[in-house]
């Protein structure tokens, strides 16, 4: 597809993403995702919350004495990280298979492609905002949170979101072109949490150790803008703006490789 | 004739096919050797057709014709390989009635979810609720989940949410196979209001005497060619007839 036709195409999706049908879609494919997934309900959060609860015990359990001595909040440090990195394990997991497991939906309608794979992001997303809002009662807690990096919360979560919906969209396509990206997907997962500084600072390791975990791994610059919220690190705002940075850009280079090949990619599942 | 709703000028449509199983490295190599890993596979060879405004047009053609192609091409889900197309009005396809239906939901928040796939939202909805349950035979259903009806019930449901649709030119797609007889004079009662109008309707089935029934005119697909058009039951009598000569 030509530049001129991805331009084309974009202004056309663009328009038609905009109509108050694809809204409407939008919004009842999102109701449905939230009840059948248990979320309207408290018990249902709650149920959601004991992965990342119980990660945290075994973590603090394991870590407290070899990283965590130096840090009061030690257990707050180590719930954002799950939580950064339990968002983008579970949400780009989902968005892997989205094309396939909504096969039906992709070659058989005519409703925008994008809405699916939204409401599919959706409890996600959901589950990230509980999360997030315990953490802010965390942070309170430890009287850490400050309304001046407070407010920048939704613009990394915004920018977080948008990172893991376009990883999760070149995923989804890979995934159409050669199924054993889910392999590849879960041996990196099971290191995700080792190469991202979960229970562990980056000061902790050697500067070419902490630039690798930094630089070639993209989760790491929203946990660290995540902490600097919670954490009110104010003189470090150099991932904010990082995180900030890389969100747009990932979801704009993933929607723009989706619309260069979504034909192929639903012609193949 | 009145203004063509649908217009074809040398449509094409080939898939390029994975010739063994998808895997990283065979993806690389497809790259550098596309034509050592795929097969073209051409599925519409060149249709040429137009469909006026109003008419209701029956397609038939065994399994594998490309039927369900050229709908797929009609309704923007499969981009052609060559050829033109233009539409008066954007299509509204019935591929699969499973589609946008949720099991764990009650029959009424299907209505919801079903309509909005098909752009009906819920303030157009609502004034025809009570109408959509009751064409599906749902009364009692109203707030039972769906995955505790019979797939017909689902069916009836889906197909009931569907004839309240106000597009213009709707599309079929084996969609009626399987209706039991009661529903079926529901589905009377909405193409009849729809050969009143000025909509415009493709239909395929395996049922010739629900196309002889609902169609004026009828599209004989063999091989992803048109191999014959006109009168719906005269193409649906040659259709027959190709049948009882390839027995012999």
């Amino acid at each position: 597809m030509a530049r001129s036709d991805i331009t084309r195409e974009l202004h056309a999706r663009w328009s038609r993403l905009r109509t108050p049908a694809s809204r409407n879609l939008l919004r009842e494919l999102v109701r449905a995702t939230i009840r059948i997934n248990d979320h309207n309900s408290v018990l249902g959060a709650v149920w959601g919350l004991l992965g990342p609860a119980s990660m945290l015990v075994v973590l603090y359990a394991v870590f407290h004495s070899r990283f965590g001595s130096r840090l009061d909040a030690y257990p707050l440090f180590l719930l954002v990280g799950i939580v950064a990195v339990g968002f983008f394990l579970t949400g780009s997991r989902q968005l892997i298979g989205v094309l396939t497991a909504n096969r039906n939906f992709m070659i058989d309608s005519t409703a925008p492609r994008e809405m699916v794979i939204l409401s599919n992001l959706t409890p996600h997303v959901y589950k990230l905002l509980v999360e997030l809002a315990l953490c802010a009662g965390f942070a309170g807690y430890y009287g850490l949170l400050s309304w001046k990096t407070a407010l920048l919360l939704p613009v990394v979560t915004l920018a977080y979101v948008g990172f893991v919906l376009g990883v999760g969209l070149v995923l989804a396509l890979a995934y159409t072109f050669t199924s054993d990206i889910e392999h590849v997907w879960v041996l990196g997962s099971r290191l995700l949490y080792f190469a991202t500084p979960v229970f562990y600072e980056l000061g902790e390791l050697s500067p070419v150790a902490a630039g690798l975990v930094y630089w070639l791994n993209p989760v790491t610059p929203f946990l660290l803008a995540l902490r600097t919220v919670f954490f009110d690190a104010t003189t470090s705002l150099a991932p904010v703006f990082h995180a900030i940075a890389l969100g747009p850009l990932a979801l704009i280079a993933g929607y723009f490789l989706f619309l260069r090949f979504e034909a192929e990619a639903i012609e193949r599942i | 004739m009145s203004d063509p709703m649908i217009t074809v000028r040398d449509l094409k449509k080939h898939f390029r096919v994975v010739r063994r199983h998808r895997t990283a490295v065979r993806a690389m190599r497809a790259l550098l050797r596309p034509e050592e890993r795929f097969a073209e596979r051409t599925v519409l060879h060149g249709l040429d057709f137009d469909v006026a405004t109003g008419d209701r047009v029956a397609l038939v053609g065994s399994n594998g014709s490309g039927k369900t192609t050229l709908l797929r091409i009609l309704s923007g889900i499969y981009r052609p390989s060559g050829g033109q197309i233009t539409l008066g009005q954007s299509a509204r396809p019935l591929f699969s009635y499973s589609i946008g239906l949720a099991g764990e939901l009650s029959v009424e928040e299907n209505v919801y979810l079903f309509g909005a796939l098909h752009e009906m939202d819920r303030p157009y909805l609502d004034p025809r609720l009570d109408r959509v349950i009751e064409r599906a035979g749902l009364q009692s259903h109203r707030h039972t989940q769906l995955k505790q009806l019979s797939a017909g019930q689902r069916q009836r449901l889906a197909l009931s949410v569907f004839f309240e649709s106000p597009a213009e030119l709707v599309i079929f797609d084996e969609a009626l196979a399987n209706v039991d007889q009661g529903f079926l004079q529901e589905c009377d009662r909405y193409f009849l209001d729809l050969s009143d109008s000025k909509r415009t309707l493709l239909l395929t089935s395996h049922d010739p005497s629900l196309l002889s029934r609902y169609c004026r005119t009828a599209l004989w697909l063999d091989d992803g060619r048109i191999r014959h058009s006109g009168p719906v039951d005269e193409v649906l009598a040659a259709y027959g007839r190709s049948f009882d000569e390839s027995q012999r």
